[in-house]
């Protein structure tokens, strides 16, 4: 369907038909709310951006020392360390 | 390419990309400044504006040499002087930017003459029910009551000064009206009870039996408008607008005055000559009719044509009274009937000074004593934003229903001894 004949009803006709772009009636109309809407959203957005990176910092602490490592004799640790080497050569 | 172009090129790309940016903060607001021809009012392809600059040329005075004016500011188009010598003598003219308010009044007469596409009366119909309509501004209102986006001042100006009236009228009345009470707002206590004895009739209390509920509306509300001029030659569609804003309330409007009938074919203010000194009824639909009284309020209210009335369902407006003019003779004598009917009366004024003339003359008034104020001075949010001018003094620039004030006849309440 192409476009309808006749003057677009409701509040699409605040743009621009071809652009797109916002109208200088919709400016004003915007205009009381803007700045107070604009840190509205600053203000919201904060709380779940805050609570990411502050689980981001607690998880980047966690060296894993709690987790018991099974204990090993000196003899299998030279061993381990042998094999190492060689696989690394 | 050379660098220079380069360079050239990139500081483009970052134009764009910051104008999209300003766009967005709503820095900019997209207004591409188009420059329309400004005519010498003496050289107006418009015969009405040629006969208009003759007759302040005729009427109006030089404020500089009080001689008489001969010269066409060239800033403006419109004559202000003798000559050009008084014009630049003229310093607070120039100081105050005078000419800029002038050269827009130019401008607004000019574009009304134009024979553009005045979108901007395409009005819309009746109001959805879920969506509430915002009285806060000119621009919320157009937007909220789905008008045709109003994207200039011409546009604005045009639309707003016919429809000045009903909304100066209906932004007082609405249940989310703009005005607050004392100490935020311009009501008074006096004038909160007024309006919520208008409001009570508009918005009735819910209630579920039939039996038990009290009809108040056994006959339509009525808005007086008293001095009416201009505001009889609008039609009753722009009224109807109002009517919208209220949709379960019937509206009588009554015009009361000598110019409050201009007859289309003679093209003058006329008298209705209908018998008994009727009024003329003109029914725009079931809710809105238009009642034209071609007589002084005084003689109607003597007459008691009007009688009983209800402060629950009449109000009074005066758009412009002008008290101090010829007619005050009329005025002294309707005081005393509107001040009897205990109705809420509210005015409006040019600018600052002339609301100020019209509160000092009621101050100054015998009857003053026996009027409240009900609402204070305040700029009238709903006023006409088109610049007009003065023909007896042409620096002189005002907008209709600028400024708005009430007053009402004291009530005295019974009290328990």
């Amino acid at each position: 369907m192409g476009k309808l004949i006749g003057a677009p009803k409701g509040q699409t006709r605040y743009y621009d038909p071809k652009t797109h772009q916002m109208t200088p009636a919709l400016y004003r109309v915007r205009a009381p709310f803007f700045w107070r809407n604009t840190i509205a959203l600053f203000l919201l957005g904060s709380v779940p951006v805050g609570i990411y990176y502050y689980t981001f910092h607690k998880i980047a602490e966690d060296d894993f020392a709690d987790i018991p490592i099974p204990p090993i004799s000196e003899e299998e640790l030279k061993k381990l360390k042998l094999e190492y080497e060689q696989k690394k050569q | 390419m050379s660098l220079r172009s380069i360079q050239n090129n990139q500081t483009v790309v970052f134009k764009r990309n910051l104008s999209f940016l300003w766009k967005f903060l709503a820095l900019d607001d997209g207004k591409q400044k188009m420059e329309r021809k400004l005519y010498n009012w003496d050289e107006s392809p418009y015969e009405s504006i040629r006969t208009r600059s003759a007759l302040i040329k005729a009427k109006a005075l030089c404020p500089i040499t009080s001689k008489s004016i001969n010269y066409i500011c060239p800033y403006s188009g419109i004559p202000t002087h003798h000559s050009k010598e008084a014009w630049e003598q003229d310093t607070e003219y120039h100081k105050l930017k005078k000419y800029e308010q002038l050269k827009k009044v130019n401008l607004y007469e000019h574009d009304l003459r134009s024979g553009r596409k005045f979108t901007e009366f395409a009005f819309p119909g009746k109001q959805d029910k879920n969506f509430t309509i915002n009285l806060g501004n000119w621009d919320s209102f157009f937007y909220t009551r789905d008008f045709p986006p109003m994207n200039d001042e011409f546009n604005l100006a045009a639309a707003t000064k016919v429809l000045t009236y009903p909304l100066t009228i209906a932004s007082l009345f609405y249940k989310f009206s703009p005005y607050e009470i004392e100490p935020k707002g311009p009501i008074t206590l006096e004038g909160a009870k007024s309006l919520a004895a208008l409001r009570y009739s508009l918005y009735p209390p819910y209630v579920k039996s039939s039996e038990s509920s009290i009809t108040f509306k056994d006959r339509p509300m009525r808005i007086f408008i008293i001095g009416a001029s201009i505001e009889s030659m609008i039609p009753g569609y722009v009224w109807k607008q109002f009517g919208y804003l209220f949709p379960n309330t019937n509206f009588e409007i009554h015009f009361i005055g000598p110019e409050a009938y201009f007859d289309k074919e003679s093209k003058t203010f006329q008298s209705t000559n209908t018998p008994f000194g009727k009024p003329l009824i003109i029914r725009f639909d079931e809710q809105i009719t238009l009642h034209h009284h071609t007589k002084f309020f005084n003689e109607i209210y003597d007459m008691g044509d009007l009688f009983p009335f209800d402060p629950y369902l009449d109000s009074f407006f005066l758009f412009h009274p002008g008290f101090k003019t010829a007619d005050q003779i009329h005025w002294n004598k309707s005081l005393k009937g509107l001040l009897e009917s205990k109705c809420p009366i509210y005015m409006t004024g040019y600018h600052e000074d002339d609301i100020n003339k019209e509160i000092e003359w009621l101050k100054n008034h015998e009857l003053s004593n026996e009027m409240d104020v009900i609402m204070n001075k305040t700029d009238n949010l709903f006023g006409c934003t088109k610049l007009e001018l003065v023909d007896s003094n042409p620096t002189e620039t005002y907008n209709i229903n600028n400024k708005i004030f009430g007053f009402r006849g004291k009530r005295y309440h019974a009290i328990k001894t």
